[in-house]
């Protein structure tokens, strides 16, 4: 098996587009929240999301057409091209080696569906969009990054794994690398704002009217948000023989299924998940610096999580920090932040903070690294995604 | 490319020719199944509907009163399959779609529009307007807890999930995995279809393939040999289509004169003469047997690879299946078919 580096990463935000952006918004501590502007929200009580603001997908595409790219798509491409320009790797390089394209998404091309439907409810179905219609496909996230690149020699998925899938695409596409069958891999997760998700969790009455504090004894719920990240995964060797250090390596992932209820994750099994990736990485608990945690900042999710994380790492787990409590939660694109995220903290030294954070939850019992960054060491860095129908996936990365 | 040893060693398949194997193969030895008329809001005057299958009749009234019908088909095409094989609760399920379940997206929207206020929504529904719920059913319905991935891959979504689940063998993080492929008819995606351009009279199902390794144990029914699939960046998809088919038999060591039967993704129109032209093209004469689920069972969208396989299963010797789908991906797959 070959080892696999991460060494190019491409970001679209609510805090910052491309990675020097997004690593200064991390330390920083900024947070991505402000009025939702993307749908109609009147009716609602309260409207905040994490909303990727002064984006233009023409400044990134260049061969597909504009029309052809949805909001998602355009964030995709956009994050395989920074991702591409990063690594210092060009387009012809990819070209003459075979490779994957593997992105996750929750909604995929939902924003423009809803958009139809809402067409369909006030004019009947023979008016909507052909156009809309067409770029809907979830399996266009993918193609399009291989299109735009001209990529033709490409294994290209769409993992639709709801809120998990960006981890889901990264350790796919880690195994492909690892095992030989692809000498690339540009993977990562992307989605756009859906009214759809909005006013679901709304119903439930897991949305933060302010702002999202994961862990504090009085958070409210998620904010919704938007954007992607793409990593350049490459085996170790050939990083080496263009003299690219890297951020990170892939020490391994885990995933499972809950197969238990729908919404509400297992406990158990995220543990399981947990200890799954940790004997894929040849990791030991105690060896892991830092969590990045799904931490939705939804009541049962971050107890949950955080008694599942006690359960493997003891009573004084490592710190574990939520980016969502910056990002909102991306979905799709949730996890594949979060292992840009971690690839940055231990490249660059340091732990980004779990933002809104007044008091630590009891029941959480862990150190949150609460609103400021700190200067840390990382050699081993786990990221977690757990989603609806129980799909758990666990990243874990090594310092370089 | 992908290399693999991966063996199909059962399979299930539910849709318009009914429920279980023996009436899929009927319909592809007779060559039809009956379609339903539709009377309702749809564009189209008929559809190869599964309707031998009836969520509540088939699963219960519990946990099934807001279910999407993609998510249903799949529990109770993965029921089929695990019913004549045990399977440790370890195995993984990977499954195709294209959007997951249209109507139930569009019913959540039409609601939050329509009623008096906007988060009047049923929240039970929100988990099945979700790509991953026909797979997270079905791991929960069948209890197992294995990798559980949902690939939004369009037509090309049987090689796609036959390639993933390879891998999650070769790495060891399956023991066994099923594998396959579903789609609803919808009046909502039927409308998405008709304005996409399709013309094709749709239909619905699932279909799905018990995947393990060589060693497994089980006898096989047939050996995966390579999964080949590329983009067609330039538009024209027969070339990067045939040149599939050349590099799918190339590295499995295969001569084209070895090989007897070809299963088509499409039933009719350009996609068909251009995946029958590019094996034409590459074996130097047309296959002794060209199969064409889609005739029989209608344009069953992302579900069709896992029924092309399925078709595969009874002709004996080396077989292809070819994929194409509109957003330019191309593919083919080579089984070798043990009688």
């Amino acid at each position: 098996m070959r080892r696999v580096v991460i060494t190019g990463i491409g970001v679209v935000s609510s805090i910052g587009v491309g990675v020097a952006a997004f690593a200064d918004g991390l330390r920083a501590g900024r947070s991505g929240a402000r009025p939702i502007g993307a749908f109609d929200t009147t009716g609602f009580a309260h409207a905040m999301g994490c909303e990727v603001t002064g984006f233009d997908p023409g400044d990134w595409i260049r061969r597909v057409r504009l029309d052809e790219v949805g909001r998602a798509g355009g964030f995709t491409i956009a994050s395989a091209r920074m991702a591409l320009a990063d690594a210092g790797l060009g387009e012809d390089e990819l070209r003459r080696r075979h490779g994957t394209v593997s992105i996750g998404t929750t909604d995929g091309g939902s924003d423009d569906g809803e958009r139809l439907a809402a067409t369909a409810v006030a004019s009947g179905h023979a008016a909507m969009d052909p156009v809309a219609a067409r770029r809907m496909p979830a399996s266009r996230l993918a193609v399009g990054v291989a299109r735009e690149l001209a990529l033709s020699d490409v294994d290209t998925s769409t993992i639709a794994t709801a809120c998990a899938a960006g981890n889901y695409a990264i350790g796919d596409s880690f195994d492909a690398v690892r095992t030989g069958e692809a000498d690339f891999a540009l993977c990562g997760g992307a989605d756009a704002m859906c009214r759809m998700t909005f006013t679901g969790f709304y119903r439930l009455g897991a949305v933060d009217p302010e702002c999202c504090r994961p862990f504090d004894k009085d958070r409210r719920g998620i904010l919704t948000g938007e954007g992607a990240a793409v990593l350049l995964l490459e085996p170790l060797e050939s990083a080496l023989a263009r003299g690219v250090h890297g951020y990170a390596e892939i020490l391994g992932y885990g995933l499972n299924c809950d197969a238990h209820h729908q919404v509400a994750p297992d406990g158990d099994s995220v543990r399981r998940c947990m200890e799954l990736a940790l004997d894929d990485a040849g990791v030991e608990p105690g060896d892991v610096d830092l969590i990045s945690a799904h931490g939705t900042g939804t009541k049962s999710n971050d107890v949950t999580e955080c008694r599942a994380i006690q359960a493997v790492f003891g009573p004084r787990p490592p710190r574990t920090v939520s980016v969502k409590s910056m990002l909102g939660h991306t979905m799709g694109a949730a996890s594949a932040l979060g292992t840009a995220a971690c690839s940055l903290a231990i490249s660059r030294g340091f732990i980004p903070p779990t933002i809104n954070h007044g008091e630590t939850d009891p029941e959480c019992g862990i150190d949150c690294v609460p609103n400021e960054a700190v200067e840390a060491d990382l050699r081993i860095v786990q990221n977690n995604a757990l989603a609806f129908g129980g799909n758990n996936a666990v990243v874990l990365l090594g310092k370089r | 490319m992908t290399r693999m040893t991966a063996v199909i060693t059962a399979w299930s398949a539910i849709s318009a020719c009914g429920v279980g194997r023996a009436p899929f193969a009927g319909g592809m030895q007779r060559g039809w199944a009956s379609s339903s008329v539709l009377d309702g809001p749809e564009p189209g005057t008929r559809a190869f509907l599964a309707s031998a299958f009836d969520i509540e009749h088939a699963l219960g009234r519990k946990g099934t009163g807001s279910m999407d019908r993609a998510s249903g088909l799949a529990i109770g095409a993965v029921g089929e399959l695990l019913a004549e094989v045990d399977v440790d609760t370890g195995a993984g399920i990977v499954l195709g779609t294209t959007s997951g379940s249209a109507q139930t997206q569009f019913d959540f929207t039409r609601d939050s529009l329509t009623r008096r206020r906007p988060y009047f929504v049923n929240p039970a529904s929100m988990p099945f307007a979700l790509m991953n719920s026909a797979a997270s059913q079905c791991a929960i319905w069948h209890r197992l807890t294995g990798p559980n991935t949902s690939i939004a891959g369009g037509r090309m979504s049987g090689l796609s999930v036959l390639r993933y689940a390879s891998r999650l063998l070769t790495t060891g993080r399956a023991g066994a995995v099923v594998c396959g492929a579903v789609e609803e008819y919808s009046t909502a995606r039927a409308w998405l279809e008709r304005h996409r351009g399709g013309r094709r009279v749709l239909g619905e199902g699932a279909a799905m393939l018990l995947v393990e390794p060589a060693d497994a144990g089980r006898r096989p029914l047939a050996e995966v040999l390579g999964i080949e699939t590329r983009i067609a960046v330039a538009g024209e998809v027969a070339g990067p289509l045939a040149e599939c088919v050349r590099r799918v038999l190339e590295r499995a060591g295969v001569g084209p004169g070895d090989v007897g039967a070809h299963a088509l993704s499409a039933a009719e129109g350009e996609f068909a003469v251009t995946e029958s032209a590019a094996v034409e093209a590459v074996l130097g004469r047309p296959p002794a047997t060209v199969l064409s689920p889609a005739e029989v069972i209608g344009d069953v969208g992302a579900a069709i690879g896992p029924f092309q396989v399925a078709a595969l299963l009874e002709a004996p010797g080396l077989g292809l299946a070819t994929a194409l789908d509109e957003d330019g991906t191309v593919g083919c797959g080579l089984f070798r078919v043990l009688s």
